[in-house]
């Protein structure tokens, strides 16, 4: 069966997930990984112009994609284009037969999945659904020159995010980490961005920190605050109130750190630690970080 | 006392009569055609209520004569009853002047001394209210010209009285057989006959002068309430406290709420005429206390400016709307929105204006008309229609505090005799869970026949209904009536004051009549009826403050009820957060759906009321006791009291607590 | 300038989806059905050009069954101009291209010169309904748009040209469109607006047109993905509390489930 993998850099490097899927690929045999070039901006139509056309030459059975912002339009609209099967987001692909089973989240979040897509088709792959096996050679990328002449669209001007943090902005975070009361004072969030940067997370807060002014209130997350959904959210001396509540339980997978065992939180929570916040979060931060330099 | 109106004075005191009469019906002429502006509302209902309030509010001064107000209350009101006595006399003296004429009794000596008394007696309390005015200077007091203009005005006409009538005896001017006034009498100045004579001239002159001048410069004034208040008191609501304006026939209507003076109704405009300034409203506002840009007497003042402004160019002209209230100043949504329809103000208002239902109504515009609603709320608003609660918790989830305790359904058993209407926050709040265990306990231990409605259960409206969504209350409302008449519910117990609130005294403006009580009120009728024993015997003392909901206090008049409940238990002593009790409670922050609103501007309520309880907490640990529960009866207070204590650091060692709980934690335990 | 903005009914997000016993659906009662969220910025995002000129005309389309109509009066009472059903046998069951491609013959119908969807139903989570929708018009296409503008110069009155802001890391990339495009909507600018009382009322009086499905010519039958399982995501509450007391050994477990079993890390 032959695979395609569309992979794509971030500056001169590959993403990770552009190498976590091509070693995929490679496990599933006859694999090509391609990238798309001489687009300064990723735009649709000159990339999926030149996939296509290579498609047909090819007659690839699967092509993976990572499920960034733009390998979710690319894939998209080349499943469309080609007239094939399309599954978003998977966390897992398997073939089987004719067919890729692909698991996936559906009902934001609040359903895990498996489809089974026809082959050909298109899988669009989140970061970090497969594990990049530990000294992975760098794969051999094939280029497939855009098709200029598809272009309709004109780029005008890039306009900077005047953003003082270079965070990711709170509602769109797939990380969030909050922090609470349980953190004591405005000098506990040295420890806490410690852990949002190796996670590339945006900073939450409950409302008693924003109104204690240690936090500004931007980073209030909650009924009277702002209302996030991440892939993780994890709530660092938070004791849960309902007000807090409302505005994170739609959180894919949200985990806990109170000293109090007996705090809400841990109610809603999908993993709890019962522990004093300030000798469990150096020790996690730094696991966060082995985890994240040895995949 | 002969008036010295022979021959033309007459004629000139009859001009001026018509000159300085003329100008007050001319400008109460204008006032009428402005308040006829405002949309009609019947104020007729409860005529002999209406009647009693007349004579406890008006004649009696109830309102003014209240605690914390006693002495200043006992001068206005003798400056009132002066005035009605007083004003009696001047119909005599100007009748007697121009007509030579008496009003009836007028010569007794009965009301010779009374109207002597009075005019002492006003004149001290006269000269009081200067000395406030202008040596105490109270904060809440709106200090203006007006009010130094109609003392004057007032103080010239005792002086004037006193003078002229202290110069008629002298000058021997008495009627045959008249009772010379007692207290003008007792100074003897010394005049010669001539010279008192023409005192008494010119100071009956000056008298009767100042009175017309009084009668035309009052509807300038704000001491047109001397007027307004009569019939401002005869046509207060005389729905509960705690209900809403209900805006009947909704789906047939194109505008909702306050968007023009012309949508105020024509007693919240006369409302507007009655307001004293006297800042009492503004001075036990929760909002204004920490901060907020809302002033209560700014509400009804800026009606009655605005009503003055624009009056003259609405009267002629039918299809202008003016300004919507809730544009009048930039910052007027937020003023609106500030408020957590507490009840302070209109508590202690003396001339009864309802400030609440004014902001509701231009809440209402901004909310149905605008859809210009803050973020939050309209988050928690979207939440009550798609998930039927606030908190937009999944609805499916109602019950399942309850799925452990084997709670019944009245699907389950649609026998029992009463509902419990758990409510939102009981339903969904881990920390209000436990008032719901804690009443269910209660309940079970009493025998009392109860059930839930499970997940059929949904939000009963009111913070919706506070919000300005008038038609999503009454959608809720219905949803519930429904539900409850579908399993037969005569009987309902609420653990929410909110929830009590609105199905015992709104829901009945859509038909539906039940007997709601609160757990509080239920268990304190447990306990007097023997059915609910509670653990006797040595428990240690234990200190309680107890802090009143609003809409449990002040909205319904449940103040005992909990304190007798904590009472009743062993070892509890009640602990009064005064001066911030009973009806001066001061708000937790979260009524009016200020519970699911940020507070962005000044102090969090909450924090101060916690200020004031650890304040009070203080003063009986230097007596050598210690407070260390804050109890109340309403799961908002308690969300919010519980954020307070944690904010300011003595969540260890002063715990809220429902009364429920407490309750609960202490049946007796059945061998 | 004419928009046509596409809105899916989907569960509201207050809904606790529940699998249905049949392991490959979700049960369907005791569900609360609003516009899917992205679709919602989407509308609100269309109103937005509306405020900005009042010239500017919106519809909204849906796909599904008759209680979409209810979600398509919310699109209404919040100000949208018309609104339009496809429906009939079959209509439900159309996914992703299928759905692309009768909305394709609703657009070319109604000829805007701009279509907006939102980036991804709340219910499949797909996101292939915008960018199929362009491939099947031809049209081209820009994903997580956050603002849009008529190009400056032309005409008043005429569309020169359209100036669309995607969001991308670090910034916006501003690019223009030289006649009608397909917007996949990230976020507008403001939070969806609260419809009026009179807005909602007016909504519940209007004639809301259906489309047969078909009679939209989407022929023979798309490749979709097949459920096969459908499982709810580990319980909440059932969550795993460590309490060991060594913040080391925690920590490296923590890590290791986030990584091996929740697959966030």
């Amino acid at each position: 069966m032959k695979t395609w993998v569309v992979v794509e850099r971030k500056g001169s490097e590959l993403r990770r997930v552009s190498r976590e899927i091509a070693a995929k690929a490679a496990q599933l045999g006859d694999a090509t990984v391609l990238e798309v070039t001489g687009l300064e901006r990723y735009s649709p139509l000159p990339a999926v112009a030149a996939l296509a056309a290579r498609a047909k030459q090819d007659q690839p059975s699967l092509v993976l994609i990572g499920a960034t912002p733009s390998g979710r339009d690319l894939g998209a609209s080349l499943a469309a284009r080609l007239g094939w099967t399309y599954a978003s987001e998977a966390t897992d692909v398997a073939v089987d037969g004719d067919a890729a089973l692909v698991s996936r989240m559906m009902y934001a979040g609040k359903v895990r999945a498996t489809v089974q897509a026809k082959l050909p088709a298109v899988v669009s792959v989140r970061p970090g659904a497969f594990t990049l096996p530990g000294g992975a050679a760098e794969p051999t990328v094939e280029p497939v020159a855009a098709d200029a002449s598809a272009e309709k669209l004109a780029f005008q001007r890039f306009e900077p995010t005047a953003a003082a943090s270079g965070r990711v902005p709170l509602t769109e975070a797939s990380v969030v980490v909050s922090g609470g009361r349980g953190l004591r004072g405005p000098e506990s969030w040295k420890m806490v961005e410690e852990l949002a940067d190796v996670l590339g997370a945006a900073l939450g807060a409950s409302r008693a920190v924003t109104d204690a002014g240690w936090r500004p209130n931007e980073e209030q997350v909650g009924q009277t605050g702002k209302t996030v959904a991440p892939d993780l959210y994890i709530a660092l001396g938070i004791s849960g109130a309902i007000q807090h509540l409302a505005g994170m339980t739609s959180s894919k997978v949200i985990v806990a750190v109170n000293k109090d065992p007996d705090a809400d939180i841990f109610k809603v929570a999908d993993y709890g630690v019962v522990a004093d916040v300030f000798e469990f979060l150096p020790a996690f931060t730094d696991e966060v970080k082995k985890a994240k330099a040895a995949s | 006392m002969i008036p010295p109106t022979s021959g033309i004075g007459a004629a000139v005191l009859a001009l001026f009569a018509i000159v300085g009469f003329g100008a007050f019906l001319w400008r109460a002429y204008q006032l009428y055609r402005y308040l006829r502006l405002g949309r009609n509302e019947d104020r007729t209902d409860h005529f002999w209520r209406r009647v009693r309030d007349e004579i406890v509010v008006y004649l009696g001064q109830r309102r003014l004569l209240t605690r914390r107000y006693y002495g200043r209350g006992l001068t206005h009101a003798l400056t009132f009853w002066g005035f009605l006595v007083i004003t009696y006399g001047t119909c005599d003296l100007l009748l007697s002047g121009i007509f030579g004429r008496r009003m009836p009794g007028t010569e007794s000596g009965v009301y010779v001394w009374i109207l002597d008394l009075f005019a002492v007696a006003v004149l001290a309390s006269i000269v009081i209210a200067a000395y406030r005015r202008l040596v105490i200077r109270p904060s809440r007091m709106h200090i203006a010209l007006d009010g130094y203009v109609i003392l004057g005005l007032i103080g010239l006409l005792m002086v004037s009285l006193l003078v002229f009538e202290n110069a008629g005896i002298a000058a021997g001017i008495l009627e045959p057989g008249q009772t010379p006034p007692p207290l003008a009498g007792l100074v003897h100045l010394g005049y010669s006959h001539d010279l008192a004579l023409a005192v008494f001239s010119g100071a009956w002159w000056v008298h009767v002068v100042t009175v017309l001048a009084f009668a035309a410069y009052l509807p300038q004034s704000k001491h047109l309430h001397i007027a307004t208040t009569l019939p401002n008191v005869f046509f207060r609501t005389q729905r509960p406290r705690g209900a809403l304006d209900l805006i009947d026939d909704i789906e047939g209507r194109e505008t909702f709420g306050a968007g023009s003076v012309r949508d105020l109704s024509w007693k919240q405009l006369l409302d507007a005429y009655t307001c004293t300034e006297c800042g009492r409203c503004s001075q036990q506002c929760p909002a204004l206390a920490t901060g907020k840009p809302l002033d209560p007497q700014k509400i009804v003042l800026d009606i009655r400016d605005q009503l003055l402004r624009e009056g003259p160019k609405l009267v002629g002209a039918p299809g202008d709307r003016g300004t919507p209230p809730a544009r009048w100043a930039p910052t007027k949504a937020e003023e609106l929105w500030s408020c957590t329809t507490c009840a302070g103000c209109v508590e202690v208002c003396p001339v009864t204006i309802e400030h609440i239902d004014k902001i509701v109504d231009m809440r209402r515009w901004l909310t149905m008309m605008e859809g210009d609603v803050p973020a939050e709320a309209q988050r928690s608003l979207t939440a009550i229609e798609r998930a039927g609660n606030p908190w937009g918790q999944p609805p499916d989830t109602r019950a399942d505090w309850a799925k452990d305790l084997g709670v019944p359904t009245f699907a389950e058993k649609p026998d029992a005799e009463y509902l419990y209407f758990v409510g939102c926050a009981a339903s969904f709040d881990r920390r209000n869970q436990k008032v719901a265990e804690a009443l269910v306990r209660i309940l079970r231990a009493a025998e009392v026949s109860f059930a839930i409605l499970g997940t059929e259960e949904t939000c009963n409206g009111d913070p919706a209904r506070r919000m300005g969504n008038e038609y999503l209350w009454q959608t809720q409302a219905r949803q519930n009536m429904e539900t409850f008449a579908k399993y037969g519910v005569r009987k309902v117990i609420a653990s929410c004051p909110h929830c009590f609130n609105t199905i015992a005294n709104e829901y009945p403006q859509l038909g539906g009549e039940y007997e709601v009580v609160h757990a509080v009120q239920l268990v304190r009728r447990l306990v007097n009826d023997g059915k609910l024993k509670l653990a006797r015997g040595a428990a240690p003392r234990e200190l309680v403050a107890y802090h009143d909901p609003c809409y449990l206090g002040r909205h319904n008049k449940i103040y005992d009820e909990p304190r007798e409940a904590l009472g009743a238990l062993d070892g509890v002593e009640v602990v009064e957060i005064a001066p911030h009790n009973r009806e001066r409670g001061f708000c937790c922050g979260a009524g009016g759906g200020r519970m699911w609103m940020e507070e962005k501007v000044g102090q969090r309520v909450n924090h101060k009321r916690v200020d004031q309880i650890v304040s009070v907490r203080d003063l009986v640990a230097s007596e050598g006791a210690k407070v260390s529960k804050v109890a109340s009866g309403c799961p908002f207070c308690l969300i919010m009291l519980d954020e307070g204590v944690g904010a300011k650091g003595v969540a260890e060692e002063l715990k809220p607590v429902d009364v429920l709980e407490m309750v609960a934690s202490r049946l007796e335990v059945s061998a | 300038m004419k928009i046509l903005v596409c809105a899916k009914q989907t569960p509201d997000s207050t809904v606790r989806v529940k699998v249905a016993p049949d392991g490959r659906s979700v049960d369907a009662a005791q569900i609360t059905w609003a516009v899917s969220p992205y679709d919602e910025y989407a509308v609100e995002m269309a109103l937005e050009r509306k405020d900005a000129d009042a010239s500017t005309t919106v519809a909204v389309v849906s796909l599904g069954a008759a209680r979409a109509k209810d979600s398509l009066r919310q699109a209404l009472a919040m100000g949208c101009d018309e609104a339009i059903l496809v429906s009939g046998p079959g209509a439900e069951a159309l996914e992703g291209l299928g759905v692309a491609k009768a909305l394709a013959a609703v657009a070319q119908e109604a000829k805007p010169d701009v279509v907006l969807c939102g980036r991804q139903a709340s219910d499949d989570d797909q996101g292939l309904v915008g960018a199929a929708l362009a491939e099947a018009l031809g049209w081209p296409h820009v994903a997580t748009v956050t603002k849009f503008a008529p190009a400056d110069g032309g005409p008043a009155g005429s569309v020169n040209g359209i100036d669309v802001w995607k969001e991308v890391e670090g910034g916006h990339e501003v690019w223009r469109a030289p006649g009608p495009v397909v917007l996949t909507v990230q976020k507008s600018e403001k939070e969806p607006r609260y419809p009026s009382l009179p807005g909602i009322m007016k909504a519940k009086k209007k004639e809301i047109p259906e489309k047969d499905v078909a009679s939209l010519g989407i022929g023979a039958s798309l490749p979709k993905p097949e459920i096969v399982k459908m499982e709810p995501p580990a319980a909440r509450g059932g969550g795993k509390i460590m309490k060991d007391g060594d913040a080391k050994r925690t920590a490296q477990e923590l890590a290791r489930l986030l990584r091996e079993e929740a697959k966030v890390l």
